[in-house]
């Protein structure tokens, strides 16, 4: 385990470094909120600014803490007395925090430079930069929280941001709706999470990541509380990351505009909550029911939301789902990791998923800078962004390399991570009755099958993907599809969605901040699997000649499955028989029903309103009517009351003296035989 | 230095006698000094508190200004004022948002009255709520909690809503009564404790922790003092008063009844129910954190399909004191720290939200939702971001988003909850997870109701996404008194408000150089200084967990062992 | 030694009579004179049991002073009321006499208000 020592003055630029990677992008925040909205490249500035700033300090950061174990704890908010105890609100400085800090600023940097050129239209641009900036701070401090309070800070931050952010374009109900969606979906498995720190705070006493880590701590807990802690955790964090069942705000969410969806919804914000399992590994360690738990529900998204991206008609969405399937495996990497092994393999996947997802995105948004959609087809129902190619080679190139990470071609770093994840399931599998986890074994051989299944998926819908994008469609001359489908007239703002409407003329060519970002996120895509090589992630990467084979095996088997159902589906396309057009978009090799259902995200939408939202509007409305008929009953009954009392009494005030003295002689009378009585 | 005590109670009491009296505020040539009098006793009543404050250390839980001195020698009453570590916070508070209502009634909103009696009233409604939190004496303690009372009704009877006098009446009438009524079983919990132990003075009380009180008297006496001061907080099913009192009430009164007057009664419990009858409270507590729980789920509910903005923050409010309820009623030091903290979180977080639907439904007339957006043309976010951005951060506070203000007092309540003794309590300890948890939950429904507001006033949503309807229009037309004559409909008044609306902050007049759909500079005084209350305390919540600790750690005898 | 039953027995004959007046008489004046019958019944117990036991401060004596005092004040304004009802009216008959009772409930006049008004909403 490691040692954590406090922040001294010989470490005290570590010290320095961990708190400015929180508080710079949170001033560049509040600075960019106040500069006056006209002034765009001063708040350009303060974005950029901000994430490089946070990046040189994450650098700093790993360059103090990268060779070794040791675990610094830095003061940040100040501890806070419960009455009981104290919360510490420290910051965790340790190889793992500074690697994935390192990934976070990158990726931001990158959104920031690349949203300059792609909001340059938005009126809203200045809240934009803003919101962005203020959920670099929030992840960031997520990534190095060594408080569980400080995380929850920083955790709920982020679910504002990403409310805000989805919202951004405010005018379409969709992005309206799907912000509200986002945010109370995630809030719902939050609950879980509350109370799983209050769990473990009433438990150990602690809130600190560092001293529940501490030898002797955990030991005191019973296996109940532990396994109680780490279900509860596991809930938020399958509301965070989009797993199943609580998966359906995160394909909506792609309302949001497409650098906001590559940082948030695909590259930091969805992965930390695998990040958080990561970092709590011994506590998971410790409840072999949560794991197991765990291993189900990752193996479910995984596949099943691969399934669906295969179905979906937009872009977006296909890298929405692929997002849920690839965080599926991270999260699968946690739930068997072998005690020896650690969280490395998941941390890896952590890692190059970000690169090559937010290449992805970023890659989609170029794309669409200049036809208005992120829909695919070949169909002419509507423009599409079929034939990329013919407009934007070197965008169509890098798209490529990202889909082909994806898919998990050697040796980019999809393929890496993923058999890092597969390694660690087959020791599971394999070993793990060896040295006492005896639960993981059937956990192992699970997310062993299921991962390579989900890879053979994952291929056949990226190369979907790419069939629909990169190549022209046959039957349109390549050069003027692009020109002919800018050149139509614009469809109503509500069927774009998340794409700027702007004057197509003035956007012939994919800026140069958006290209040579880009170009920088290929980098990593293609170079991650060195991560492997140096002492960079911590812990043990177990890899296996037999699955690794295998895995690829099923990968090109995915792509060319994937090819042939093109040909297979375009002789079902009606009018397709043409030697035009052969080809078609593989999904027709499904049956109608099945389609509808996986692009659908299997109906989990109807239930969740069938099961939440409409009891819980039935339960408000009868409140208002029980609180003014039921509540408010007794206060008004007693006025009533009031009322009468006061009508009967005054019928006694006759006016007639001789019966007020008779009144008067009784009660004389009373009194006196109650003083004799009483006597 | 007890004299900074005594300057606490005597400025804005003295100020308000002043302000009454003295011919030369009288009339609207007197309005000026009215101003002065108003904004400067405000001021030096929040100078005097923020020096009290600098008396540390709190560690010591020796109160730090003591005032004691004989005062009814019959009933051996004394005038005895302590203010400690749980009376700060709220002394701090009440004192900044005695100034900035102050602030707001007299270079904003004007009313056809003039704004002397009402700037009097909220002066002796602030002073009388100082008197509340510094009284160390069972007597002083009841007869400051009454003082506020009359004011207050008068600020909601006079200056209230302009466009519903009958509401105003009624709204007026139902706040006295209840907690008149309320105030009539606290006195006899008060008389019984005293009869019991035979002191008034509350040190005492405290230091003997119930000792020489028989059980059952001490639970007799707990069930009064809870319910004598539940009306107050308001806890479930006690809370009927306080919608109508908001919705009535004017902006100043709102700030002042969110932000100050139910806190009288959280406060109360925590110093004279919990500490002074430890085995009655315990005995009870169950059914008070249940109320609670009960109450963050019935408002919340009831806020989901609530149309009028200021009913809504109402309601809201009935939510969050269930927090503060279910923090007390838990009877541990976190539950009791969470219950100061978010009676404190509450006050601010209110406050912004009552400035913001109070300048709305000034704008436009009425506090419907519909209305509003209508009113407004569109969602405050473009229209209006300042007034926009201040509703946004009113509203993520309320839902307890950790990091900012709110969210401390309601994880520390739950905290509280799961820890609560069950031994003691006499309910088992699944009991009190279940409600711990059944509040975590509540947080997700005052982030839907809450975000239900955004999305209608800031992102401009009409319920159904389409355009106004005739109804509304009328609805409209109707809120902002024009005639309702189909035939004279302006569509221009439609798009940009009432322009003749009488209640207008006065620089937002015709002819002032401001946007009148935006915040006005008085709005954007009074709105900044809540808007960074609401931050900071979230992001450092040592600054009143560190202020309150040793004082909690008292009242509950931690250190002593009983607990 | 004087018994003390004679004048306990007095006091009884005086406050029969007393009441006699005051419940059954239309007239107000011997209505009055009625009430003075009480008062007197019990000042001459008061004097009795004062005498009888021997009270050191004499109580019983004080109290009749005050009963006296009292009594002698609440006649001279009853007559006044008296006198002025005989003006007004042309007699002294309290039955007749109810201009300051409420009316009587056929004709109560409460208005019926709606139970809505004690319940704004």
């Amino acid at each position: 385990m490691n040692t954590v020592v406090a922040a001294g003055p010989d470490v005290g630029d570590i010290a320095w470094a961990a708190r400015f990677v929180v508080v710079l992008p949170a001033l560049a925040a509040l600075a960019g909120a106040v500069v006056p909205r006209q002034y765009r490249t001063t708040i350009s500035a303060v974005g950029v600014g901000g994430a490089l700033a946070a990046l040189l300090a994450a650098v700093t950061e790993l360059a103090g803490t990268g060779g070794s174990t040791v675990a610094h704890s830095v003061a940040l908010l100040g501890p806070a007395p419960t009455g009981a105890g104290t919360i510490d609100l420290t910051l965790r400085a340790d190889r793992l925090s500074a690697v994935v800090a390192v990934m976070v600023c990158v990726v931001a940097l990158a959104v920031q430079v690349y949203s300059v050129a792609y909001q340059c239209d938005d009126q809203r641009y200045r809240a934009f930069a803003s919101v962005v900036s203020l959920f670099t701070a929030a992840m960031l401090l997520v990534v190095q929280a060594d408080d569980l309070l400080l995380l929850l800070i920083g955790w709920e931050v982020m679910g504002l941001c990403s409310y805000l952010l989805i919202g951004h374009d405010s005018e379409r109900r969709a992005a309206r709706h799907a912000a509200v969606k986002a945010f109370l979906v995630t809030r719902m498995g939050d609950v879980g999470f509350v109370l799983g720190i209050v769990t473990l705070l009433a438990a150990a006493d602690t809130s600190s990541v560092s001293r529940l880590l501490e030898p002797g701590t955990l030991e005191r807990l019973s296996t109940a509380q532990v396994t109680a802690a780490s279900l509860l955790l596991i809930a938020g964090v399958v509301g965070k990351s989009a797993q199943l069942p609580l998966q359906t705000w995160l394909p909506d969410a792609m309302e949001g505009p497409t650098p906001v969806s590559a940082l948030i919804h695909a590259a930091t914000m969805v992965a930390a909550g695998g990040y958080v399992l990561a970092r709590l590994l011994p506590v998971l360690a410790q409840a072999p029911a949560a794991r197991a738990v765990l291993a189900v529900v990752a193996c479910a998204s995984m596949l099943a939301a691969a399934l669906a991206a295969f179905a979906q008609s937009d872009l977006k969405r296909v890298l929405a789902w692929s997002t849920i399937s690839q965080v599926a495996y991270l999260l699968a990497g946690i739930a068997v990791a072998p005690p020896d092994l650690g969280a490395a393999p998941a941390v890896m996947q952590l890692l190059s998923h970000a690169a090559f997802k937010s290449l992805l995105f970023l890659c989609a948004g170029a794309l669409a800078y200049r036809v208005h959609t992120t829909a695919m087809g070949r169909v002419a129902d509507g423009p599409s962004l079929a034939g990329s190619w013919a407009r934007s080679p070197v965008t169509s190139v890098l798209l490529t390399v990202g889909l082909a990470a994806l898919a998990g071609v050697p040796p980019l770093s999809g393929f890496w991570s993923k058999e890092a994840v597969l390694g660690a399931a087959e020791v599971a599998a394999l070993d793990g009755g060896v040295d006492g986890a005896g639960s993981l074994v059937w956990a192992g051989w699970l997310v062993l099958v299921v991962g390579l299944v989900t890879g053979f998926v994952t291929a056949a819908y990226a190369t979907r993907a790419w069939m629909l994008v990169v190549p022209s469609p046959a039957d349109v001359p390549a050069e003027s599809s692009g020109a002919q489908l800018v050149t139509d007239d614009s469809p109503p703002a509500e069927l774009l969605p998340s794409v700027p409407r702007r004057d197509p003329l003035l956007h012939a060519a994919v800026p140069p901040a958006m290209s040579w970002t880009l170009l920088g996120l290929a980098v990593p895509t293609v170079l991650a699997g060195l991560l492997l090589i140096g002492p960079v992630v911590p812990g043990a990467i177990h890899l296996s000649s037999l699955t690794g084979a295998l895995a690829t095996t099923l990968a090109l088997a995915g792509i060319v499955a994937a090819g042939a159902a093109e040909r297979f589906a375009g002789r079902r396309v009606p009018g397709g028989a043409s030697a035009a057009d052969r080809r078609g978009d593989p999904v027709l090799v499904l049956p109608a029903g099945v389609r509808a259902f996986l692009a659908g995200g299997f109906g989990l939408d109807a239930v969740h309103h069938a099961l939440v939202v409409a009891p819980t509007r039935l339960l408000a409305r009868g409140v208002t009517v029980g609180d003014h008929d039921v509540v408010d009953a007794y206060p008004r009954g007693g006025a009533l009351l009031a009322r009468w009392a006061g009508v009967a009494l005054r019928l006694t005030q006759t006016g007639r003296t001789t019966g007020y003295l008779g009144a008067l002689a009784a009660g004389a009378v009373v009194v006196a035989l109650a003083g004799v009585g009483l006597r | 230095m007890s004299v900074l005590l005594v300057l606490l109670l005597v400025v804005p009491l003295g100020s308000a006698l002043l302000v009454l009296l003295l011919p030369a505020a009288r009339g609207p040539r007197g309005e000026p000094l009215v101003r002065t009098i108003g904004v400067s006793a405000g001021a030096v009543t929040v100078l005097v508190s923020l020096l009290a404050l600098t008396r540390r250390p709190w560690s010591s839980t020796d109160a730090v200004l003591e005032v004691d001195v004989p005062w009814i020698p019959g009933l051996g009453a004394r005038m005895h004022l302590l203010l400690d570590g749980i009376s700060a916070p709220l002394v701090v508070l009440t004192a900044v948002l005695g100034l900035l209502v102050v602030v707001l009634v007299t270079s904003g909103a004007s009313s056809p009255r003039g704004s002397r009696g009402l700037v009097a009233c909220l002066l002796a409604v602030e002073g009388g709520a100082l008197a509340t939190f510094t009284a160390a004496d069972l007597i002083v303690f009841f007869v400051a909690f009454e003082v506020v009372l009359v004011p207050m009704w008068a600020v909601i009877r006079w200056w209230g809503d302009p466009h519903d006098e009958r509401g105003r009446r009624d709204a007026a009438t139902r706040f006295i009564l209840f907690t008149a009524g309320g105030s009539v079983v606290l006195l006899l919990g008060l008389l019984l404790v005293v009869a019991a132990s035979g002191t008034t003075d509350v040190v005492a009380l405290v230091s003997r922790q119930g000792d020489g009180i028989s059980q059952p008297v001490q639970l007799t006496a707990a069930v009064l003092l809870l319910l004598g001061l539940a009306v107050k907080v308001p806890v479930w099913p006690l809370h009927t008063w306080l919608p109508p009192a908001h919705t009535a009430a004017p902006t100043a009164g709102s700030i002042l009844l969110a932000g100050v007057l139910l806190k009288m009664g959280s406060y109360g419990m925590v110093r004279f129910v919990v500490p002074v009858v430890p085995d009655g409270f315990a005995r009870v507590s169950p059914v008070l954190g249940a109320l609670g729980v009960v109450g963050i789920f019935w408002a919340g509910l009831a806020c989901l399909v609530e149309r009028d903005l200021k009913r809504l923050v109402a309601f809201s409010s009935v939510a969050h004191m269930g927090f503060v309820a279910l923090g007390i009623a838990s009877g541990t030091p976190q539950g009791l720290q969470g219950a100061l903290f978010a009676n404190v979180a509450h006050g601010i977080i209110t406050s912004l939200l009552f400035l913001v639907a109070g300048g709305l439904k000034a704008r436009y007339g009425s506090a419907d939702l519909r209305v509003l957006l209508i009113g407004a043309g569109g969602g405050l976010r473009d229209r209006s971001p300042r007034l926009g951005g201040m509703l946004v951060v009113g509203c993520i506070a309320g839902l307890g988003l950790p990091g900012l203000a709110g969210f401390w007092g309601e994880f520390l309540a739950v905290y509280g909850a799961w820890q609560a003794d069950p031994v003691s309590t006499g309910a088992p300890q699944g009991f009190w997870r279940t409600l711990a948890a059944l509040a975590v939950l509540g947080t997700v429904l005052a982030s839907a109701y809450l975000l239900r507001v955004l999305r209608r006033l800031w992102h401009g949503e009409l319920e159904d996404g389409a355009a106004p309807t005739e109804p509304d229009v009328e609805l409209v037309r109707s809120a902002q008194g024009a005639p309702s004559d189909a035939a004279h409909v302006d569509p221009a008044m439609l798009e940009s408000g009432a322009r003749a609306a009488p209640h207008l902050p006065r620089d937002l007049r015709p002819g002032s150089r401001w946007r009148r759909d935006d915040a006005s500079p008085v709005e954007v005084v009074v709105g900044l200084p809540l808007v960074v209350l609401s931050i900071v305390p979230g992001l450092l919540p040592w600054l009143l967990l560190a202020t309150t600790e040793p004082a909690v750690r008292h009242l509950l005898a931690v250190d002593r062992g009983f607990v | 030694m004087i018994h003390l039953w004679p004048a306990v027995l007095l006091a009884c004959v005086l406050v029969g009579a007393g009441l006699f007046g005051v419940l059954a008489r239309r007239n107000a004046v011997l209505v009055l004179i009625g009430l003075e019958l009480l008062l007197n019944a019990a000042n001459l117990l008061l004097v009795t049991f004062d005498a009888a036991y021997a009270d050191r401060l004499h109580s019983g004596q004080v109290l009749t002073l005050f009963v006296i005092t009292v009594a002698a004040a609440e006649v001279g304004i009853a007559l006044a009321v008296v006198l002025l009802l005989f003006r007004r009216r042309g007699d002294v008959d309290l039955r007749r006499a109810r201009e300051l009772g409420e009316a009587s409930a056929e004709d109560a006049g409460i208005p019926p208000e709606p139970a809505a008004s004690a319940a704004p909403r």
